[in-house]
């Protein structure tokens, strides 16, 4: 089930919201009403995939449950850990990865049949999440739950089943019992649930339908560099409001219900490094990799260079591979490790931190530096394959790129023109911004300013919610890019 | 601290308002009794009598939920109203759309839709298949590729964005010329009949007007007279022949209800009727029985309900003549000589309308609603003739089957 979705609004939202609010001094029916309606909410796009997400609940609970029983017994907890990495990553490999695999070996074995094997929605979100359950008990940070509802929810807790934030289990642990619900929260979360739900309807779905017609026009020669890179940079809106209106309404349906969930996305498109773009983009995935694969691989803190970059390879290739069983998947995971690489190599990061014009100078041009890349990027994230990927990239970097804005990229502009200063506006943190400028007096003025950013903030999220609900019934194109992860 | 209080209190207000909106638009949801009550019967007993739990079944049943939700929603219309208003002010060619994926407004100013490339080979075998079991009765075949809304030689979509419903038509002519099937593409004739576009197809709707659908039974007729070198009077089928009357701003087209009235503006509807004196027998079968009426054009074909100036401007006013029905045979008692058997799309319906006036007999069957052996039905019926007319956004999506 979208949260972008009718059937999500105006039924499964408020029933959920109005029985969760009933059972409050329950807090164990709680718990089990969300679980149950957890798996309901999965089992609407996936009645048959939802029996892989039970099992992986029932699995993992076991694993924790064996680790405790193992207390003190190291080859013993390893034996539980190994097995509990391989049946985790055995079932995600199966699904997601399996058939790339077999169509790598088809080409020195050509008789080889690769079936078809559909993909469970966010099998890869809630692995991770199962693998962290895991992984956190081995490591000491946290107690297993014998409650297997209790390891439901938090594997299956519907706001972020399907496209996270990937939450670690440590961090969710001691909310599953003693969370507190409260009015500002439930507020604060309704709010942020809207601004994530204009970000989708309004700006994703619009700049889906620019990014998605340039790839078609690209494949068959009809589109300029300027017009290429309009798509581009539309298809950079699209992934951004897609994921992070998807992660503010994760969030923000976790806080109704009295749940605080790591933040995803810090205005990525501010990023003036490539490595600044990393800790503001999809930040739980990165939190993920780093506290389990980065660190105990020995992270930055080893002595040796050559280590460093070894490790900053394995996650930088684990990264892209996560996003999908492709090639286009894997070299944009190592094109972004050699530009952290090098960025680390030549300490480029302090070099944007000096004063005055230079410093500025350098922010300005490592900012045009890191959106290149970025898109860059996108092209090789979005394409079918490699030779789609350098198709496009050919078509921007083709000379007449310099002649300006060609009629391709002038009409898409033109007719989409609200939606993307919209869109450009909503990449900067305005509100942070406009926060650090408020005088500290006088009373009177600082009143004044704090009535209309509320009046400012009410209605521009009443408007946001009619708006969307407007497109929504219209019925426009409404995909969801991460649910294929 | 008081910063924070402030935007709390607001942000309480705006929460209020915000979850009286959603509980009252998903009551009014749920209270909309009609489509659940065919979701309940087309959806849900269906699977209750025999239930398959597998996987494209409850897919298919999520679906359909969704599907009641859609209709459920309560002033439908008016939001889609205030959806086209707010594409009017951003000026908007390009609206995305559930069913078509997007909707354009053409350099003409009218709302239409492209058609994706599709494969044609089935049609070409199914519409081969008919024509040499035709032969082999001895009935003469004859598959008129109508227009559509979109001309052939030009782009009329914003953006030059590329579609291919005429494509598509062009390479089923191909294939079906190549099986030595006899064709008439009515396209290149009706477009450069001299009709601005406008005249031609609504603006709101996909269909051709009546006056274009007027003209193209002159064409088909005088195509006819040259296939079976017959003598259907094609000059029945002029301006001179009929009278015209104008109803402004009367109808939105299904098109039209997809962008709102702001943004599709209204169509007038010209409802064409003979000067001449008629006399028909209409026997219409639906459902397993016959209904007949006789009387003049106005009188027995014209279904003038769907002309109330009353109704809301969303009534289907193009079915005033006479559609869709499973079968529908019209006799006409002043003409004598040539029963025509036509298989048609809801093109026909203004067709087979006028074209009842040069012949005795026009039969039509709608294959989306006759589901028995077309063979079958012309090996008793025996007409002079048999007409597959279908538009170009037909082609590739196993209308004639």
């Amino acid at each position: 089930m979208l949260f972008s979705s009718l059937v999500f609004l105006t039924l499964f939202l408020p029933l959920t919201m109005l029985i969760y609010y009933f059972l409050k001094p329950w807090r164990q029916a709680q718990n089990i009403f969300i679980f149950l309606v957890s798996l309901f909410f999965y089992a609407w796009g996936e009645p048959v995939f939802v029996l892989i997400l039970v099992f992986s609940i029932f699995l993992n609970w076991g694993f924790g449950l064996l680790l405790v029983n193992s207390t003190g017994k190291r080859t013993q907890r390893r034996i539980v850990l190994i097995l509990s990495l391989v049946l985790n990553l055995g079932i995600m490999y199966y699904f997601k990865y399996h058939m790339f695999t077999l169509s790598i070996f088809k080409t020195w074995f050509p008789h080889l049949v690769i079936p078809f094997i559909r993909l469970p929605i966010g099998i890869s979100f809630f692995t991770f999440q199962a693998l962290s359950y895991v992984l956190d008990i081995y490591l000491g940070k946290v107690q297993a739950n014998r409650n297997p509802f209790q390891v439901g929810l938090y594997i299956a807790l519907f706001p972020q089943l399907i496209a996270g934030p990937i939450l670690r289990y440590e961090t969710i642990a001691e909310q599953i019992n003693f969370r507190k619900e409260n009015v500002a929260d439930f507020s604060h979360g309704l709010v942020r649930f809207i601004i994530g739900l204009g970000k989708k309807v309004l700006l994703a779905n619009q700049f889906a339908l620019i990014s998605e017609e340039s790839v078609r026009r690209v494949s068959y020669g009809a589109v300029t560099p300027s017009g290429a890179w309009v798509g581009i940079v539309a298809y950079a809106f699209q992934i951004l409001f897609d994921f992070a209106g998807y992660s503010d309404m994760a969030i923000g349906l976790g806080k109704m219900m009295g749940f605080h969930f790591p933040e995803n996305f810090d205005h990525p498109y501010i990023s003036v490094s490539v490595s600044e773009f990393w800790r503001r983009w999809h930040i739980s995935l990165g939190t993920w990799f780093r506290e389990y694969v980065y660190f105990p691989l020995g992270g930055s803190r080893v002595s040796n260079k050559g280590r460093v970059t070894f490790n900053l390879f394995v996650v930088w290739a684990l990264t892209g591979i996560w996003h999908g069983a492709n090639w286009t998947f894997i070299v944009w995971g190592i094109f972004y490790f050699l530009l952290i690489a090098i960025e680390k190599a030549i300490d480029y990061e302090k070099l944007l931190t000096s004063k005055g014009f230079s410093g500025w100078l350098m922010r300005r041009l490592g900012h045009f530096y890191t959106m290149t890349a970025v898109l860059i990027g996108w092209v090789l994230f979005r394409a079918a394959n490699l030779r789609d990927a350098w198709g496009y990239l050919g078509v921007m970097f083709q000379q007449s790129l310099f002649q300006g804005l060609q009629p391709d990229a002038r009409m898409i502009l033109g007719e989409n023109k609200v939606f993307f200063i919209a869109a450009f506006l909503a990449c900067f943190p305005w509100i942070e911004w406009f926060s650090s400028y408020v005088p500290k007096t006088p009373h009177w003025l600082i009143f004044i300013f704090n009535l209309a950013k509320g009046i400012v903030l009410s209605i521009g999220v009443l408007f946001i919610l009619i708006i969307s609900m407007t497109y929504l019934i219209k019925g426009s194109y409404n995909p969801f890019i991460y649910f294929n992860f | 601290m008081k910063w924070d209080m402030q935007t709390a209190l607001w942000e309480r207000v705006a929460t209020g308002v915000a979850l009286l909106f959603l509980l009252l638009f998903s009551y009014h949801t749920l209270d909309a009794s009609q489509a659940w009550k065919d979701f309940f019967e087309t959806s849900m007993l269906p699977f209750m009598e025999e239930p398959q739990i597998d996987e494209s079944t409850l897919s298919s049943l999520t679906s359909q939920f969704e599907g009641a939700i859609q209709e459920a929603i309560p002033m439908k219309l008016s939001w889609i109203e205030f959806h086209g208003v707010l594409q009017d002010v951003q000026q908007k060619k390009v609206i995305p759309d559930l069913n078509y994926g997007s909707l354009y407004k053409t350099s003409d100013g009218q709302i239409s839709f492209g058609s994706p490339r599709l494969e044609v080979e089935e049609d070409a075998h199914t519409l081969s298949e008919v024509s040499q079991q035709l032969e082999s009765l001895s009935i003469p075949f004859l598959y008129v590729q109508a227009p559509y809304k979109l001309a052939p030689d030009q782009n009329q979509l914003p953006y030059q964005i590329k579609e291919y419903g005429n494509d598509n038509a062009d390479r089923l002519l191909t294939a079906l010329q190549e099986e030595q099937v006899p064709i008439y593409d009515m396209r290149e004739g009706y477009f450069h009949a001299g009709m601005s576009q406008s005249e031609l197809f609504f603006n709101t709707d996909h269909h051709w007007t009546i006056p274009g659908a007027l003209m193209a039974t002159r064409l088909l007729a005088q195509e006819i007279n040259q296939y079976l070198d017959s003598d259907i009077d094609s000059t029945l089928f002029t301006e001179e022949s009929f009278q015209f009357e104008v109803f402004e701003d009367f109808f939105l087209g299904s098109l039209g209800k997809r962008v709102g009235v702001s943004y599709s503006g209204l169509d007038d509807f010209t409802v064409v009727t003979p000067k001449f004196d008629t006399e028909f027998t209409v026997s219409i079968f639906n459902y397993g029985a016959w209904s007949t009426k006789e009387g003049s054009f106005s009188d027995a074909i014209l279904v003038s309900d769907f002309l109330d100036p009353n109704l809301p401007v969303e009534t289907n006013r193009y079915a005033a003549y006479n559609g869709d029905h499973e079968i529908i045979r019209i006799q006409n008692h002043e003409v004598k000589g040539k029963k025509i058997l036509m298989i048609k799309d809801s093109y026909g319906l203004p067709i087979y309308s006028f074209l009842a006036c040069g012949v005795e007999e026009v039969t039509a069957l709608d294959l989306r609603l006759y589901r028995q052996s077309v063979i079958d039905f012309a090996k008793e019926y025996q007409p002079d003739i048999v007409l597959y007319l279908f538009n170009a956004d037909a082609v590739g999506r196993g209308s004639f089957k």
